[in-house]
């Protein structure tokens, strides 16, 4: 903090934001801001294709101007990125505390017989993955899923309930 | 009581617009106090009205704001504000209310925050399982650059300002603070070494101030009303303004509450239906997973830093996971700890090679197959892993575990001599 670098300016008045010309050559450089979207840059990709493949990673390394190994050490870092298919529609069960708690080993039992697959699989039809997830911030409404861009909560265990979930989810991916 | 980061609401539950938060009184003393306030007076009341960091570690936020170059020591280049609304503590989602209630408080909060600590630029960097909640931001965003309160010129003031939304992919470690740079600028999101600290190299090696939502969005009121009324507005002595409690778990009517800082859990229990289906409660997290049990003996405590630090806890997040009497501590533990030791970012050995045998010794407990040699090793493990490792998460990860061996050492005992969980039919007929 005692080390300034370079000259003392104006108050913060002098200040224009993100579009600031004269304050650009102390931040970030169009590399850094390029940089900055990748992971927007894999949403997008893995949205049109499913899931991020070989080609998504070198796609996204061009647009980025990062290398793919580069890509590859963010796509395999955060848990709404896949590397491999997972269905046309993840449902994402929450299995941390507060929906355990209120059942989520249930929920995710029932949902793994109504859909006939296990946790990190892909139905036989490809429609649906069934994916772990932790804590999903909506813990007032546990057990809850995320499916596409929408979390669902509370919700019952029983078969019924859980085949109406489904349906909902098919309902809402449709009308998308 | 009278909400003030909660003031203004949506009509039919959304997010308060603009004009249904100017109604409430937001954006009222803006205008005045960029232009009549010195950056270093702004400083002043946030230090003077106690206000505490509500991201989980509670620290200062006027002395934080006065770790950021400014006057002689700045260089006049970029400094940034950033907000976290990563919100990934298992037990917490007040940060996510708080964005759907109001955004406008959030947004307020920055512009005068930035304008405090000189900032030129602000970002919010929010867990992309937040669609809706980041899409109501962007909203919230444009309305306000529509009314001139972001961009050029604020209010009619010198002080430019504008706010970007960042949306990240999902990752629990990317909430600390240095964790949260690395992926905000595209990297690994692994944290960095302190020092040097974000105050003085932060995003892209600038002076940065990240700060929780919830904190940020005290700052109107504040400034607005000074920094005794903030004060007054605890329930305690030494508390400083209101909170966001969160109530989840074994609770009957699970919900996010405003009420002053220091209200007790007892209070806060109550009002949420209290222990559901009736039954007794065994204990809480007060404030997120990483975060030490309590027992009803603590239920009078006032919900703050000081006071759950002194009963041996923290206040955390302050969205507490309340367990009743057919719901076992050691499996609930267990159950943190697989969050912890999945949510491991990797980087150290301590925390990622050492979180995996935490949960497998608990295992062994939940199994059955326990011995009071693993007890032995589960207290060792966790008091070792803490301070050895690179960053707080596994330090965090320790704090359960603290508590379950301090308040529930017959139900791990019972355990092993049961050879293994005695709750487990309680627990069948809870969720059959
Ligand atoms: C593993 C880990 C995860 C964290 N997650 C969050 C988070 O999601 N949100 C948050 O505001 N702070 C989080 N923090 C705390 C931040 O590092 C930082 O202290 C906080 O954002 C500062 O804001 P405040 O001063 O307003 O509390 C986390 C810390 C650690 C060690
Ligand atoms: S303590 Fe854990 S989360 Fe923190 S740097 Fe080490 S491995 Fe990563
Ligand atoms: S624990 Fe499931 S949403 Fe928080």
């Amino acid at each position: 903090m005692s080390d300034p670098k370079g000259p003392p300016a104006a108050g913060p008045q002098a200040s224009s934001g993100a579009a600031g010309g004269a304050l650009r050559v102390l931040g970030p450089d169009e590399r850094a801001l390029k940089r900055e979207r990748i992971v927007d840059v894999l949403w997008s990709l893995q949205k049109q294709r499913g899931f991020i493949d070989d080609e998504a990673v070198k796609l996204a390394a061009a647009e980025c101007d990062l290398t793919p190994l580069e890509v590859d050490e963010i796509a395999t870092f955060y848990n709404l990125l896949l590397r491999r298919p997972a269905g046309r529609t993840q449902i994402y069960a929450c299995d941390s505390i507060s929906c355990e708690l209120c059942g989520a080993s249930k929920l995710i039992e029932q949902l793994s017989r109504v859909l006939g697959v296990g946790l990190g699989e892909v139905t036989a039809d490809g429609e649906f993955g069934l994916l772990p997830i932790v804590c999903l911030g909506h813990c007032e409404r546990a057990p809850c899923v995320l499916a596409g861009e929408t979390v669902h909560g509370p919700l019952q265990t029983d078969r019924a309930s859980v085949e109406a979930l489904l349906q909902r989810i098919r309902d809402e991916r449709g009308s998308a | 009581m009278n909400e003030v980061l909660l003031r203004a609401r949506g009509r039919h539950g959304g997010p308060a617009s603009l004009d249904e938060y100017r109604a409430a009184g937001g954006y009222a003393a803006l205008p005045r106090a960029l232009k009549e306030m010195k950056p270093e007076e702004m400083i002043a009341v946030v230090k003077d009205s106690g206000l505490r960091g509500r991201g989980g570690a509670g620290f200062p936020s006027g002395l934080k704001w006065s770790f950021v170059p400014s006057g002689d020591q700045w260089d006049g280049g970029p400094k940034y504000l950033m907000c976290n609304a990563d919100e990934m503590e298992p037990g917490t989602f007040k940060d996510r209310v708080l964005i759907e209630t109001n955004p406008h408080a959030l947004i307020e909060g920055m512009i005068l925050a930035g304008y405090g600590m000189g900032m030129t630029e602000g970002f919010i960097f929010i867990r992309r399982e937040y669609f809706r909640q980041a899409d109501g931001l962007e909203h919230a965003i444009q309305e306000a650059r529509g009314a001139k309160l972001l961009g050029e010129r604020i209010a009619g003031s010198g002080y430019s300002f504008d706010i970007h939304i960042h949306r990240s992919g999902g990752r629990y470690i990317c909430g600390e603070e240095t964790a949260l740079l690395n992926a905000f600028e595209g990297k690994r999101a692994t944290p960095r070494a302190k020092p040097p600290f974000p105050a003085t190299r932060g995003l892209w090696a600038r002076p940065t101030t990240v700060h929780n939502v919830e904190t940020l969005a005290c700052v109107p009121g504040i400034v607005e009303h000074g920094a005794q009324w903030f004060k007054g507005l605890a329930a305690n002595p030494e508390g400083a303004g209101t909170k966001l409690y969160g109530g989840s778990g074994a609770v009957e009517d699970p919900k996010c509450v405003e009420r002053p800082i220091g209200t007790t859990l007892r209070a806060l229990l109550d009002e949420m239906g209290g222990v559901r289906g009736g039954k007794k409660l065994l204990g809480v997290i007060p404030g997120g997973a990483s975060t030490a049990f309590l027992t009803p003996e603590h239920l009078d405590v006032p919900m703050d830093f000081t006071p759950l630090e002194k009963a041996g806890s923290r206040l955390g997040t302050g969205t507490f996971i309340a367990f009743s009497e057919d719901d076992c501590p050691v499996k609930g533990t267990l159950n943190l700890q697989r969050f912890f030791a999945r949510e491991s970012c990797g980087f150290c050995t301590p925390c990622r090679d050492g979180l995996p045998f935490g949960v497998w010794l608990l295992e062994q407990l939940e199994s059955g197959q326990g011995t009071r040699e693993h007890l032995d090793w589960i207290e060792d493990l966790y008091r070792d892993i803490g301070p050895n490792s690179f960053c707080a998460h596994a330090a965090g990860a320790a704090e359960p575990i603290k508590g379950l061996f301090r308040h529930f050492r017959p139900i791990l005992e019972e355990h092993v001599s049961a050879s293994g969980c005695p709750f487990a039919e309680k627990a069948e007929a809870v969720h059959a």
